[in-house]
């Protein structure tokens, strides 16, 4: 039980790095030219380590650790919508 | 009698001319220099309006349409023709000795009015520059006022009948004056007895009475009448005594030699005080006074009592408060209306107290899982000294809060490894933003602030990102915390300053370039005697202007184009949206400029100077670590030290920097403001330039819709202007609603003024309190800078001083932050500092300790 809470957990932290490297593409969209390089090795390391992890855990880890990932992404989607409604919000008054 | 001349009126006749009317004739016959003129009693209203037909105040109710049909009858009804003789007989009298036509003052005196308990001031009319033609619709537009909505309500809030309120009006001889101010006989902040302010400007003293203009202040000691203060405003405009008909506007502008000089001379200040004090001796109480100088000649126009003494309960919300820190270590002033209402709707979580920004300490202690007493959230939330902070875990709320720290966690982890890696000028992308922004002209204020600030575009890259690599430069706290700690584990003879000194000097911090582009430019200028002359010896507005006309300039204007270019949207006090920009007035520029010429010292020597030592004081870190266990084999102790030290410079430079994308955020809005300006004055919606700050945007927005006019917001500007001008005596507290110790720094606690470290170092030398760079900008070297908060237009300031007291700010704010860089001691957050302390005083300054002690009292005239 132990172990498959730590494989959701690091799911949870390897989705959250593998959404922050992808953002490097937009936080260096005007500089891409010279950071292209640099942030697709970054977003490849991870989503290898992402893999590795996937293919390497068995069973109930296995789905403990992809049920992380894919929480994290759901979370973190529904919290950027949550966000954009607030400023909506703010900005109409 | 329909008239009586001013020289017969007592104080008690109350009842026929009218408080203010009873008090001037008073002042005349006990000798004061009171302008001649004549009054037109209440009785004579009482008969036009026949107000014993009124009916009484609990009939009419809060019936606007009422007011407006007695308003409306007023105005329109003839006076009688035997009062028109009076009134044209009482003219001739005065006219016959003047050479030119006199022009008169009209002052409306309701019967009811200038009392102690109750003050109707700034809601009856007043009207200058009127000639004998318009006399008697004056008299009527003042007698009409008495049934403005303003009036109106006030009366009926102070439960005072309509009928028993008659209006004399006064005709009084305009004084043509130069100068003008008012005086209080009593602080009508604080309510302290043993002063008398007076404040003054140039021309008429309707514009001090508006608020529209800044005045010079003067501080007398009442007892020994010796002057102990003077500050010198920038007066930008006056009322002049003689109108030019072709001007639009009454407001002029000040010409530029006289804007920062003293309005009055030490004489003329005599005389206002040995005048104040007479009247108060009379009258028996404190009183405010408004007067003139004509011809060097004094004349009192006003005296009447004081009726708010002390600072005003404001209607503080409930709960309890912090005052943001981050936002008053560079702006301690009150925000605009306009201001308050564009940042407050963004940032909910925080209040508008005081015309300063709060935070709720409730959001905090939700989720902070420490046991707290409200005094150390409150430090902790000040950003105050935590180096003495030991907080106790509280572990049944950590227990509980965990699973709402995680969710934090996860919420804000992305946004943190964003921010962890970000390339060197990478939010320059900003500047393409903040242009686009500015040039669609669909966008409003409020709207470009979302947009610049919390990204509403879906596909616009930069969006949000100054703000949230803001938010998440905070880290730099617990990496400094972290590095002192390590420091000290690992190497406990060191200096305690170790930590400071090598988080310093960190490359392209852009308000420290800033610094070092404006000495560039003093470089530039110093080459050519010629230009040196003009930029020492013209004034800052006018240097631009001149130099252009310079053949060998063009290096120099094209250098300060570009730094224009680049720096154009800071200013001081860059948080407020009236602050004018570099970019429109680089006239600061030039002053800064300037101050680098008069100074010996050079900011790459300084620079150079704290480099040599930061490189001294890691090698000794090295060295010393190395005689611990297992350091030579694998050096971690020092890689651990490196990386942290690394990282804290990173989140140093990184707030440092967003920060002035921020204010460029805050041009952008500043330009569509004034955009808007342009068309509410174009369309006489409004009639002063800097009136829109006073607005709320919803107002602003009803005067474009044509919903409001400016009879709609004349009154409300006003008021607003008025407070404006009450908050920024307000010294701001704190804290609100928490009652906590307030560190004691009067002389008597040995001397010693306690504050928080910012910058390592000591240091004695003569102190110099600049209040405004703006108007008072020379520091000699070897002198202490003592000042009420900094922002980056201070920055030429720390190349010349030894070292910096600032009262307001934290390790990282702007004066910490330079002085760091230049290596000299700081010590911020000194309550009081810019009181206790006297320009030309001896003071030492312990910027390890935090310390700021009190040597010796200057002994020279006031600075």
């Amino acid at each position: 039980m132990m172990l498959e809470v730590l494989c959701f957990l690091l799911g949870v932290h390897l989705s959250m790095m593998l959404i922050a490297s992808c953002y490097g593409l937009i936080d260096l969209w005007y500089r891409i030219a010279d950071f292209i390089f640099p942030i697709l090795v970054r977003i490849l390391v991870v989503a290898a380590l992402n893999t590795i992890f996937i293919l390497w855990l068995q069973g109930t880890n296995q789905i403990a650790f992809i049920s992380g990932q894919l929480f994290f992404l759901v979370f973190h989607i529904v919290i950027f919508w949550i966000g954009r409604i607030l400023v909506i919000f703010l900005t109409r008054q | 009698m329909p008239i009586i001349n001013l020289n017969e009126v007592r104080k008690e006749d109350i009842d026929t001319v009218g408080g203010k009317g009873a008090n001037l004739g008073e002042l005349m016959h006990q000798g004061f220099p009171v302008p001649p003129g004549f009054v037109i009693t209440a009785d004579t209203y009482a008969k036009f309006v026949d107000t014993e037909g009124l009916p009484p105040g609990d009939q009419i109710g809060d019936d606007a349409a009422f007011c407006a049909t007695i308003r409306d009858k007023i105005i329109s009804r003839a006076l009688p023709w035997e009062f028109e003789e009076q009134i044209l007989f009482s003219h001739e009298q005065l006219q016959q000795s003047r050479q030119t036509e006199i022009v008169y003052a009209v002052r409306s005196s309701a019967t009811a009015e200038d009392l102690s308990g109750a003050s109707f001031a700034g809601q009856h009319d007043t009207y200058y520059y009127v000639s004998i033609n318009t006399l008697s619709m004056m008299v009527k537009k003042c007698w009409a006022s008495l049934w403005s909505d303003a009036a109106f309500s006030y009366r009926q809030s102070q439960g005072i009948e309509h009928r028993d309120v008659k209006m004399a009006v006064i005709v009084q001889e305009m004084i043509l004056s130069q100068t003008s101010g008012v005086t209080f006989t009593a602080d009508p902040v604080s309510g302290s007895d043993t002063v008398i302010i007076t404040e003054s400007s140039w021309g008429m003293g309707a514009a001090i009475v508006d608020g529209r203009v800044s005045p010079d202040q003067y501080i007398v000691n009442k007892s020994t009448s010796e002057l102990t203060s003077i500050k010198i405003a920038d007066k930008k405009f006056m009322v002049p005594a003689i109108l030019d008909q072709t001007e639009a506007s009454r407001l002029q502008e000040v010409p530029a030699h006289l804007r920062r000089i003293e309005s009055l001379t030490v004489d003329q200040v005599n005389i206002i005080t040995s005048w104040a004090k007479k009247s108060e001796a009379y009258f028996g109480s404190h009183q405010d006074i408004e007067w003139a100088f004509a011809d060097n000649e004094f004349y009192m126009l006003q005296s009447r009592p004081i009726t708010v003494i002390g600072q005003p309960e404001d209607d503080l919300p409930k709960g309890k408060y912090v005052l943001f820190k981050p936002m008053a270590e560079n702006f301690t002033d009150p925000l605009l209306p306009l201001s308050q209402d564009i940042l407050g709707k963004l940032f909910p979580m925080m209040t508008i107290i005081y015309g300063r920004v709060y935070m709720n300490l409730a959001h905090a202690r939700v989720i902070v899982p420490l046991k707290l007493s409200d005094e150390d959230l409150s430090t902790l939330a000040y950003l105050g000294d935590i180096e003495n902070f030991k907080p106790r875990l509280s572990i049944p709320r950590l227990l509980v809060l965990f699973p709402l720290l995680y969710i934090y966690y996860l919420i804000f982890a992305v946004l943190y490894y964003r921010t962890s890696n970000m390339p060197d000028g990478n939010m320059e992308c900003f500047r393409r933003y903040f242009q686009r922004v500015v040039d669609d002209p669909a966008i409003s204020a409020p709207e470009a602030m979302a947009k610049l600030f919390l990204k509403t575009s879906f596909f616009e890259p930069v969006g949000n990102m100054v703000l949230l690599a803001n938010a998440t430069a905070s880290r730099y706290i617990f990496l400094l915390q972290l590095l002192h700690k390590l420091l000290k584990r690992w190497l406990p003879s060191l200096n305690d300053d170790a930590a400071s000194l090598l988080t310093s000097g960190t490359d392209g911090v852009l308000s420290t370039d800033m610094g070092r582009e404006i000495w560039n430019l003093a470089r530039t200028i110093k080459k050519n005697k010629t230009l040196s002359a003009i930029v020492l010896k013209e004034e800052p507005d006018r240097v631009l202007a001149t130099l252009r006309k310079q053949n060998d300039a063009s290096e120099f204007i094209a250098q300060l184009e570009s730094f224009l270019h680049k720096h154009g949207h800071r200013t001081l006090k860059e948080f407020e949206l009236n602050s004018v920009r570099w970019e429109e007035d680089p006239s600061p520029v030039i002053a800064m400029i300037r101050n680098y010429l008069l100074a010996d010292s050079d900011p790459d020597a300084s620079a150079a100077r704290v480099a040599e030592q930061r490189q001294v004081l890691l090698e000794e870190v090295k060295s010393n670590l190395a005689a611990l266990p297992l350091e030579k084999l694998f050096g971690f102790r020092f890689r651990i030290i490196s990386f942290v030290r690394n990282r804290a410079k990173y989140f140093i430079k990184l707030r440092e920097n967003s920060r002035f994308y921020h204010i460029m955020g805050f041009y952008a809005v500043r330009k569509k403001i004034l955009k808007t300006e342009v068309e509410l004055i174009e369309k006489g919606a409004l009639k002063c330039k800097d009136d829109i700050f006073y607005l709320h945007w919803h107002e602003v927005r009803d005067l474009q819709s044509d919903t409001s006019d400016w009879s709609d917001v004349e009154e409300l500007i006003r008021s607003r202007r008025m407070n404006h001008i009450r908050l920024n005596k307000v010294r701001p507290p704190k804290t609100v609603g928490i009652d906590i110790a307030v560190v004691d720094n009067s002389p008597l606690s040995g001397n010693q003024l306690n504050g928080q470290g910012a910058s390592p170092g000591s240091c004695q030398g003569k102190a110099r309190v600049i209040m405004d760079p703006a108007i008072d900008a020379v520091i000699k070297p070897g002198e202490i800078l003592v000042a009420p908060y900094t922002d980056p237009a201070w920055t030429p300031l720390f190349l010349t001083a030894s070292a910096a007291v600032i009262e307001v700010g934290s390790y990282l704010s702007h004066a910490g932050t330079i002085a760091r860089e230049y290596g000299m001691p700081c010590v911020v957050d000194v309550l009081d500092c810019t009181t206790r302390i006297t320009s030309g005083d001896l003071i030492h300054v312990d910027g390890s300790s935090g310390k700021v002690t009190l040597l010796d009292h200057a002994t020279s005239e006031v600075a």
